[in-house]
């Protein structure tokens, strides 16, 4: 269906998107990439009857629904660590929060992203708690889902499903804020989260949908209580004190709450926490603008990705857990190039390690060059 | 299908398949249905009418049967095409939605009453649900399972959080719902569909036997009209963001916008110094219109009720995520919130 859809690129140097592309065959998308040979490629996940017509005459036929999760979004500590500031002036490294140029005071201050292992295996974990929303709770099957490296920090996840196509916007708002556990009324459910008094619901840890999913969740929130990823933000819910009181009952809890939850063991205040630590945990921490925005155009599978030179590559089912960019997605030659980093955090690509670099001329493999490049933070001597 | 045959059933489900057919079946064209013959008819299709525009479907509501249906079937029936009818000839947006709407609470009543059986051949077969037969205790005891697309495609657009597909059990594709939530459904589902029947109608001159009865409707939506138009502000001000002036024509043109858009549009208009009283009388022109709930609302959103905080518009960003900015702002410049827009347009004229 390739004629249906609306296909936009940017080319080198150019900072607006050529849009409202529309070609008839594969072979047609092909010329053209060799013709503009594209910085960054995309398509519409949306069908038109007149893909080349400005926005409100394209006529919208349906659109596969689509999912993005990228690292950054994920408040993962590792940022701070390794992404970093520019100076385009002066050229020094800054720390990323950094507004204004240490060394010459210049406000010319890029920041840039950087992506570790770690970036992506978070994202992974992502990907994974989406496929299994997708697949057991809304029983999409396995075989109309595909999941892609965006070619940077994340996955995107198409899901081609005829009965899918025509949902609306409003539709999949829904469904992105059941994804993300955005609007879950406790009350609903019967958890008491106040002095009120409530139906007294019976929680399963083999309920379906949210409801076994808050049961599992809250327990392993229970169970992990004394680690710091739990225990930090318990405390910034209920404070210190209680937090300690907690800690002390765990395995008492624990035991009690073996065969199922027992939401109204606790002061009402401390089951709030409890089950609103289990939706962020249980969450699929998708970027919901993407979602919801029936017209999106996005990258074109197995394409260059501009600002990594990496291949945004269609993953197969089985290949998501190994699959890791710095040595998966490299598709540029290795032939050696010298290029000047202004700074470059210590790197693995293709199982070498590389730099930190820092302010120097350096020669390395051209996929290696093409990514510092393409992120501005080397030039070509 | 056969449970839907007899003639009682496409009686008080005109709007099926079945009852198409068999009114077809008896060739009496909409001409005809104005001899004294089919007075009663006629008769009741008038009051069809008039109990979608002047009363908001409040008889069928609290009505007994006798007010939903007709004793003489046929009747009953044959005033379906007619009102119809006469909907297309008033020609007016409103009261084609207000019509689609009122018939539409008429089969919830009546849905809410049937066996099983019943509502599950008509969701299925006339209205295309996908449904299946479950068992599950929850709160509730759950007989029935919809799928998750055919319920967003009515459920997204109800407020009450209950309807919220986060707070429902989703399982594998097929929504859990009691029978009563499976009629309110369906009553969406039905008001599009009767609303469709009447535009695909298009616009047609009355009949001579109705046209006074037309004209008088239309003579009392054109008077309605005239008080919303003469509130306050008048047309469309200029100085609002682009977002803000469609929702207000989507309002003017009777169409109901989601919980979200209503917030956003009253916080809009009550931070930008619009009387409760105003946006009430904007509102009056939705077809589900009530205004004592309209009232509490807007009141509710000015803080003079509940929590009593006052609130501010949404901004622009969580506006863009609803879906309801406009073309990504870009005809706004960089503003945060669509009050901005306001203040720099008051700016800006002070200046010249
Ligand atoms: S940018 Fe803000 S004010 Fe302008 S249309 Fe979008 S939401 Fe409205
Ligand atoms: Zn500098
Ligand atoms: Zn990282």
């Amino acid at each position: 269906m390739i004629e249906r859809r609306e296909f936009g690129y940017f080319t080198f140097g150019q900072k607006i998107m050529i849009r409202h592309v529309s070609l008839k065959s594969p072979s047609e998308l092909f010329e053209l990439i060799k013709k503009a040979t594209p910085l960054h490629m995309y398509y519409s996940a949306a069908h038109y009857r007149y893909p080349q017509a400005p926005m409100e005459e394209k006529v919208w036929l349906g659109a596969e629904l689509i999912f993005d999760i990228d690292a950054d979004h994920l408040n993962l500590p590792c940022k701070e660590r390794h992404d970093f500031s520019i100076c385009e002036d002066c050229r020094s490294m800054l720390s990323p929060t950094s507004e204004r140029c240490s060394t010459c005071g210049s406000i010319k201050v890029r920041r840039t992203d950087w992506v570790c292992e770690n970036c992506i295996e978070a994202a992974k974990g992502e990907i994974h708690k989406l496929l299994e929303f997708l697949e057991v709770d809304f029983g999409i099957s396995y075989s109309k889902i595909s999941v892609n490296f965006s070619g940077n920090r994340g996955f995107h996840t198409v899901v081609n499903d005829e009965g899918l196509f025509t949902l609306d916007q409003m539709s999949r708002k829904e469904i992105t804020d059941y994804i993300l556990g955005s609007g879950l009324d406790f009350a609903l459910y019967g958890i008491p989260i106040d002095r009120r008094r409530y139906p007294s619901a019976k929680f399963e840890y083999t309920d379906g949908s949210w409801r076994g999913r808050l049961a599992r969740a809250a327990f392993e929130v229970i169970k992990d209580l004394h680690k710091p990823r739990i225990a930090d933000r318990m405390v910034k819910l209920i404070g210190n004190k209680e937090y300690n009181k907690l800690l002390q009952i765990k395995d008492s809890l624990l035991k009690s709450w073996l065969d199922s939850p027992k939401w109204d063991a606790l002061k009402p205040s401390v089951t709030k926490a409890i089950a609103t630590l289990a939706i962020e945990e249980a969450r699929g921490m998708i970027d919901s603008i993407v979602t919801t925005d029936i017209h999106r155009l996005i990258r074109l599978t197995n394409t260059l990705n501009g600002k990594t030179g990496f291949l945004a590559k269609k993953l197969e089912h089985d290949t998501l857990d190994q699959f890791n960019p710095f040595t998966d997605a490299v598709v540029m030659p290795d032939e050696p190039c010298r290029v000047h980093v202004i700074y470059m955090p210590k790197t693995r690509i293709l199982d070498e390690w590389y730099g930190p670099y820092k302010n120097e001329y350096v020669k390395i493999p051209t996929y290696l060059a093409v990514l510092l490049l393409c992120k501005g933070i080397a030039t070509i001597t | 299908m056969s449970i839907l045959l007899s003639l009682e059933m496409i009686a008080k489900y005109p709007f099926t398949k079945a009852a198409k057919d068999y009114v077809s079946s008896l060739r009496i064209d909409i001409e005809s249905l104005g001899s004294p013959e089919f007075a009663r008819v006629y008769e009741r299709a008038k009051f069809r009418v008039e109990e979608a525009l002047e009363r908001g479907g409040k008889s069928y509501e609290v009505g007994d049967v006798s007010v939903i249906m007709d004793r003489d079937l046929e009747v009953e029936l044959l005033s379906f095409p007619l009102a119809l009818f006469i909907v297309a000839a008033i020609d007016d947006d409103f009261a084609t939605r207000r019509f689609g709407l009122v018939e539409a609470i008429r089969a919830e009543k009546l849905i809410s009453k049937e066996r099983l059986e019943v509502i599950e051949v008509l969701a299925t077969e006339e209205l295309g649900f996908n449904l299946k037969r479950v068992k599950k205790k929850l709160d509730k005891d759950y007989e029935l399972a919809i799928h998750f697309t055919d319920y967003l495609r009515e459920a997204s657009r109800f407020n009450a959080t209950e309807w919220k597909l986060i707070n429902r059990y989703l399982e594998n594709g097929y929504v859990n719902i009691t029978q009563r939530e499976l009629a309110r459904l369906m009553r969406s589902s039905i008001e599009r569909y009767i609303i469709t029947r009447v535009k695909s109608i298009g616009s047609v001159r009355p009949l001579d036997y109705m046209r006074e009865f037309v004209k008088e409707q239309k003579d009392k939506l054109l008077s309605r009209k005239y008080k919303i138009e003469s509130s306050t502000f008048g047309p469309l001000p200029n100085s609002w963001p682009p977002c803000m002036k469609a929702l207000y024509q989507n309002l003017i043109k009777g169409e109901s916008l989601s919980h979200f858009a209503n917030f956003a549009f009253a916080s809009f208009l009550l931070n930008v110094g619009i009387s409760v009283d105003d946006i009430v009388n904007i509102y009056s022109n939705r077809s589900d219109f009530d205004e004592k709930v309209a009232r509490y609302q807007i009141e509710h959103i000015a803080g003079m009720r509940g929590s009593r905080t006052k609130y501010t518009s949404p901004s622009c960003s969580t506006m863009q995520t609803h879906g309801l900015c406009i073309e990504q702002g870009r005809l706004c410049g960089r503003i945060k919130n669509p009050l901005s827009y306001v203040r720099r347009f008051r700016r800006f004229k002070n200046q010249q």
